[in-house]
């Protein structure tokens, strides 16, 4: 009998119900740091369907990201159209970039595949700095509006707060679908062992085109609302950094975690706003970004790692008088 | 175990989310209606500035600025005279961002305790041009000492302030100096991609085309980017008489060298934004002859600049020393800008609307680098030079402005901006 | 003006390439993009930079032997603690890739946080030295640039072939199993290829820094990303490769910008190795790579 409330649905709950009572307490500005968090989320949980379930590691996932946000941007801006009509684009132009980056994919194997997501990245943010008379260059599209949605345009960020909740709970849920889905089976059968895959039939070609095709509409919907959250777009915020920060987001939660990128993406968020008052004294926040995925990495995928965090997990479930699998007859 | 953990996870982010804010709760910055003091009769200010990044040099001169003016008030007794009223700043790092600029700006915004009169920063146009919207509907004056984006005082509302002179008329203002005044009709252009680069391309190639010229080439490099070699081979091959650059004080350095191994030989000019100290030192003997624009020489004997400059050598007595013993030129605007401030709220503008609206009167008011002046739109008054890199006797390197010029070269009419 | 395209595309080449050959050679041994490798090229400068300041008068030589210790240590240190625990457990290469980013964006911002933003001029030799051939002048330090790294390919071939150690590399790259099953230090020797790659990186940092005349931090980031392309074009975890990879880019960059624009250039690299990768994915000389079930 399959579970419906394990314990990741109900931290889910826990974390959802959260965020819907947020706007109540806080001041603007720690809304638009939730606001942030939950566009992470999405962009993150993306991500983690290419790398968790999919098995392959992007680094150029930053690239739909922006085609999301500059295809908003711009129809805004040359058109005026709201968040509705773009929305359908937004869904389409990603759709099709995913597309074109999986189809050259049919030959290339692991390794490559990711040395080509990152010059795919490249190439898009070289395409949105150069083309100026669509996306405005380097000069960036300003003053985008709050999200209109079929002419009533949303007055605060409290309405866009939950707008993008919406979002969130739904790809949650979505993805959760999927992975068990015959697609979901798919993926994590190639992502293991891409040969016994094929043996088996799986035909590893479509279903790669596939997952990229929903990761990028997915990142590409974040995308889109950060747009009309910033209200500014411009290249340079769309750089190899965001693609890395969204892997270690992906990879503190835990690949193929969905509940694990809601939890890393609160943390990955939050903490950083947090520790700004403490920048002057230590301006390394950076650092932190390139720890956690060292650290992380480390826990999990080394013996004496591994080692530390299985004592921890005793030490605490001594702490809490529960029985550890091992201690179970 | 596992729900143990997140919830123990979850409850920590509460708590983080919590001490984010600066106490104050749901809708805070509400306008004070009486003054914007806290209870001990302080002002606080907030300060946005790009301190790690690519501008972070200038950052830091514009802090010292600001440091030494907060130094001469508390001399003068504070704002009250008698030790009461200080102001105090509060810094925030923008990382030459526009979306750390945009979070920090709510976050200055949203603040209740401390609750700031205004915000000053950023340093680069596109940093503090976005946030202008934020900063505009929340009522909450934004003095970006450095912004000379030409949209940016209407886009801001009322609420904006700039102590620099707009890209359209630096830019044109430059044009007409290398095409009238030096007769240089073979120029070619290079420019920073930032969006002051492509501005200031923009609207000198405009005057140039007006004056009849049309530019060799017009080279784009990218932020960040050292090697300036293969737009120098190019740019070679065109022959030109001059170079224009609109580049940071960095590149300039660069460029000048590569010129050099390129086997590049002309006339250089910079805009105001790399006209400085730092420029003159790294280039050396590489300097001489360079062209640049500036506002008015420092005069050494106005008592407001030797009490800035005494102030300066208190508080930062090696910096001053490593500059060849002169303020830097951003430090000077930093200076500029606390002064202004200062007197803006002495003379009733204790609240956010009070201070903008006497803030935009500000007329011939004695800064460091001579009068300063808001014309319509709080547009600023400012006549630029010509300046160079000049020996002196001693066989020293400076620059020098060509005061003299303006008597029988009217720049801004034939730039077409009278 | 083709002539001094050449001339810029072979100086900017050698620096690819010594920087391509570390990514090559790991790659060859371990399968793993080592992406530390290009904040190491940015670090090495700045040891270079902070030596040579505060040892006054100190000779380029000497900080420069430092450096390239300072440099194998920084690898084979990296190669401990962030590579090695991940290795040893036997889990998929993914998880060692992560880690190396992670290490990338520390080396980076350490250096950002302690060396600032500003340009500093940087030493270089024979200044303000160059040759005019038919119009195209070739600066004394560019010569020096192209006969180093022609020298160290010289060195690392000789070293491959006839070093004991460099045999081991060698081995390595063909088998790990059955270097262990003959008994050699293949912990160490992989420490040992993550130096070497480094001291490379180190060269190839400080020479970009002296043909510049000046460091700052942006010099990792872009060096680094074509480095790599010139590895993938050239086949990655071939050594010659990416010697050859590395100049075609250059040469074919400097020749994109010259007669087009900076920005296509910048397109050029990428879409080059997008290019590769459809066509042949294993690059220029690299050989089909074998998947065992």
């Amino acid at each position: 009998m399959k579970k419906y409330l394990d314990t990741r649905t109900i931290i889910f709950i826990i974390i959802m119900a959260g965020m819907a009572v947020a706007p109540f307490v806080t001041d603007p500005y720690q809304l638009r740091v939730l606001i942030s968090c939950e566009l992470n989320m999405i962009f993150a949980m993306s991500l983690n369907l290419l790398m968790g379930i999919g098995g392959t590691v992007s680094f150029g996932h930053a690239a739909f990201y922006s085609i999301g946000a500059y295809t908003t941007a711009c129809l805004w801006y040359h058109f005026g159209w709201d968040y509705s009509t773009n929305f359908i684009f937004v869904i389409l132009i990603t759709g099709l970039a995913g597309l074109l980056l999986a189809l050259p994919m049919s030959r290339i194997t692991g390794r490559y595949v990711t040395i080509i997501t990152l010059s795919f990245a490249e190439i898009v943010n070289l395409i949105i700095r150069n083309w100026d008379p669509v996306t405005l260059g380097q000069m960036g599209i300003v003053g985008i509006p709050n999200i209109t949605l079929f002419g009533y345009r949303f007055k605060t960020k409290i309405q866009f707060f939950y707008f993008a909740l919406i979002f969130v709970i739904l790809t949650y849920i979505f993805l959760k679908w999927l992975v068990e889905s015959k697609l979901g089976r798919n993926l994590q059968a190639m992502r293991d062992d891409s040969i016994a895959a094929e043996a088996m039939g799986i035909k590893l070609f479509p279903n790669k085109v596939i997952v990229f095709t929903i990761s990028a509409i997915i990142a590409g919907i974040a995308g889109s609302l950060y747009a009309h959250l910033m209200t500014y777009v411009e290249p340079a915020t769309f750089n190899a950094n965001l693609s890395f920060n969204c892997i270690s987001i992906v990879v503190v939660g835990g690949l193929g975690n969905f509940t694990g990128t809601l939890i890393g993406s609160l943390f990955l968020t939050i903490l950083p706003e947090y520790l700004r008052r403490f920048e002057f004294l230590f301006k390394y926040r950076m650092i932190a970004y390139g720890m956690v995925l060292v650290i992380v990495m480390w826990l999990n995928h080394s013996i004496p790692g591994l080692k530390l965090k299985q004592s921890v997990q005793k030490f605490f479930a001594r702490l809490l008088h529960r029985k550890t699998a091992d201690q179970e007859v | 175990m596992k729900k143990f953990l997140s919830l123990l996870l979850i409850s920590m982010m509460i708590f983080m989310v919590a001490g984010c804010s600066n106490g104050g709760n749901g809708g805070g910055g509400e306008e004070k209606a009486e003054t914007a003091a806290d209870a001990n009769g302080d002002y606080h200010i907030a300060v946005s500035l790009p301190f790690t990044g690519t501008n972070a040099s200038y950052a830091e001169y514009i802090q010292m600025g600001l440091e030494v003016g907060l130094k001469k008030l508390e001399k003068d007794g504070w704002l009250n005279g008698d030790g009461t009223g200080k102001i105090i700043l509060d810094y925030f790092d923008d990382k030459n961002d526009a979306t750390e600029g945009a979070t920090i700006a709510e976050k200055i915004v949203a603040s209740s305790d401390p609750y700031y009169l205004l915000e000053i920063g950023s340093f680069a146009s596109g940093v503090s041009y976005p946030c202008a919207t934020i900063y505009r509907d929340a009522e909450v004056p934004q003095y970006a000492l450095t912004c000379s984006k030409s949209d940016f005082l209407p886009t801001s509302g009322d609420w904006g302030f700039s102590l620099s002179v707009t890209q359209d008329t630096a830019a044109a203002r430059v044009a007409a100096y290398d095409i009238e005044y030096l007769g240089k009709k073979n120029i070619a252009l290079i420019y920073s991609s930032d969006s002051w680069g492509l501005e200031t391309c923009k609207y000198y190639t405009e005057t140039a085309e007006k004056l009849g010229v049309t530019l060799l080439a017009s080279e784009k490099y990218e932020d960040g980017q050292q090697d300036f070699t293969s737009i120098l081979t190019k740019i070679k091959e065109t022959n030109p008489e001059l170079v224009m650059c609109f580049c940071a004080e960095n590149d300039i350095v660069l460029i000048r060298q590569q010129a050099e191994t390129v086997g590049l030989e002309c006339d250089w000019q910079v805009s105001s934004k790399s006209r400085t100290s730092n420029v003159l030192q790294n280039l050396g003997d590489l300097g001489e002859n360079l062209y640049g624009v500036y506002a008015r020489t420092k005069d050494l004997k106005d008592p407001v600049y030797i009490e800035y400059e005494e102030l300066y050598k208190e508080l930062y007595a090696a910096k001053f020393a490593e500059d060849n013993n002169t303020t830097q030129k951003y430090a000077d605007q930093g200076y500029n800008c606390m002064l202004t401030t200062i007197w803006a709220i002495k003379n009733g503008g204790t609240t956010r609307q009070a201070f903008r609206d006497q803030l935009a009167t500000l007329k011939d008011f004695p800064g460091v680098q001579g009068p300063i002046s808001f014309g319509p739109g709080r547009r600023v008054l400012q006549t630029q030079y010509l300046s160079q890199i000049v020996r002196n006797e001693a066989g020293e390197l400076k620059w020098v402005n060509y005061e003299d010029i303006l008597n029988t070269f009217d720049v801004d009419a034939v730039a077409g901006l009278k | 003006m083709l002539l001094q395209i050449l001339v810029n595309g072979l100086s900017q080449g050698s620096i690819y390439a010594l920087t391509a050959i570390g990514y090559s050679l790991i790659y060859s041994i371990l399968q793993l993009i080592n992406m530390s490798n290009a904040a190491v090229f940015l670090t090495s400068a700045v040891i270079f930079y902070a030596l040579y300041t505060s040892l006054t008068g100190s000779s380029i030589a000497l900080t420069f032997i430092l450096t390239l210790m300072a440099a194998g240590m920084i690898g084979y240190i990296i190669e401990i603690i962030a590579i090695r625990p991940i290795r040893e457990k036997g889990d998929s290469n993914t998880y060692a890739l992560i880690s190396s980013i992670g290490v990338k964006t520390i080396l980076e911002q350490i250096c950002q946080g302690t060396f600032g933003s500003e340009i500093k001029q940087f030493p270089t030799l024979l200044d303000g030295k160059y040759i005019d051939l038919f119009g195209a002048r070739t600066s004394a330090i560019q010569i020096i640039i192209i006969l180093t790294t022609l020298c160290i390919l010289g060195f690392m071939s000789w070293f491959t072939q006839h070093n004991r150690v460099g045999r081991g590399l060698r081995a390595l790259s063909q088998n790990i199993r059955a270097c262990h099953l003959m008994g050699m230090p293949v912990n160490t020797l992989i420490g040992i290829s993550f130096a070497v790659g480094s001291m490379l990186a180190a060269v190839s940092g400080v020479a970009y820094c002296m043909y510049l005349k000046s460091i700052s931090i942006s010099v990792g980031s872009a060096i680094g990303n074509k480095a790599f392309a010139a590895t993938v074009l050239g086949g990655i975890g071939e050594l010659k490769g990416a010697v050859v990879g590395g100049y075609i880019l250059a040469i074919a960059e400097n020749l994109v910008s010259g007669y087009w624009s900076m920005s296509a250039s910048n397109f050029i690299s990428f879409g080059i190795l997008i290019l590769v990768l459809i066509i042949k994915p294993t690059g220029i000389f690299g050989k089909k790579e074998q998947k065992k079930v």
